[in-house]
């Protein structure tokens, strides 16, 4: 797929760059960069807990509360 | 590969029309992998948390409907095939190293919808998690404090349903 792309960016100018780009920024997506979801997907399944002693036994699993910043990743699903 | 998928609605009181005309697309502006049909993966747990931030909140009743669905090889798996993940990693890095894309805002989903429409992104299905803060986290041992993530929340955009979604699309909350 990168190397696809690679080959794809090598024929595109940048003026149609811009315009299809545009197009795409038009509908509007949000969520997070693509440097924050590599950063983050990188970690699973072993996560290093850094700042948090938290252990949560299996037993705590009905205990779920939204912050304001998942909301922002959470979606229509 | 198949899961279940849970989908969130607003409960209008027409269990009838959701199971027969459902699942439904999603075309809000703040889907994150792009349009498509938008489901939580096998944990259920996630749908609730959906329907109460997203409709409860506001005063209105939720629904969750079910359906089967086909994770294999036209799936680009960034939950469970590291592959995939490390494909969109060079992705990255090449958008990162291209002149052309300098200050632009490069997300997932406008990056996703840029390589399906050159003909790059040839899969019917993305399977993405991400891990929250409501994460339960059990211990691995000893002194060690990582740790195995058991709740992650992960969801399925079904970008062609033909051959993905399998029915039926049932409602499974409320019950009757």
């Amino acid at each position: 797929m990168a190397q696809k792309l690679k080959e794809l960016l090598a024929k595109t100018s940048q003026e149609d760059l811009d315009r299809e780009w545009a197009e795409i920024e038009a509908l509007g997506f949000e969520g997070p960069s693509m440097e924050e979801f590599i950063q983050i997907n990188s970690q699973r399944p072993v996560v290093s807990e850094v700042n948090s002693n938290v252990y949560f036994s299996l037993g705590n699993s009905s205990n779920f509360n939204l912050s304001g910043s998942e909301q922002n990743l959470a979606i229509a699903a | 590969m198949i899961v279940t998928g849970y989908q969130t609605l607003e409960d209008r009181d027409n269990i009838d029309e959701v199971e027969m005309d459902g699942p439904f697309a999603c075309y809000r502006k703040n889907v994150w992998l792009g349009n498509g049909f938008y489901f939580w993966d096998t944990n259920i747990e996630w749908a609730h948390v959906w329907g109460e931030v997203s409709h409860k909140r506001f005063g209105r009743k939720y629904l969750i409907g079910s359906c089967a669905i086909i994770i294999d090889n036209l799936c680009f798996d960034l939950q469970g095939n590291m592959l995939h993940l490390q494909q969109l990693k060079e992705v990255y890095e090449v958008l990162v190293a291209s002149p052309l894309f300098t200050g632009k805002d490069i997300s997932v989903g406008k990056v996703i919808e840029y390589l399906k429409r050159k003909g790059i992104f040839n899969y019917k299905s993305i399977r993405s998690g991400e891990i929250t803060n409501q994460a339960l986290k059990v211990s691995y041992g000893g002194t060690r404090r990582e740790h195995l993530v058991v709740n992650p929340r992960v969801q399925i955009c079904v970008i062609e349903a033909k051959g993905v979604i399998l029915p039926p699309f049932k409602v499974v909350y409320p019950e009757d």
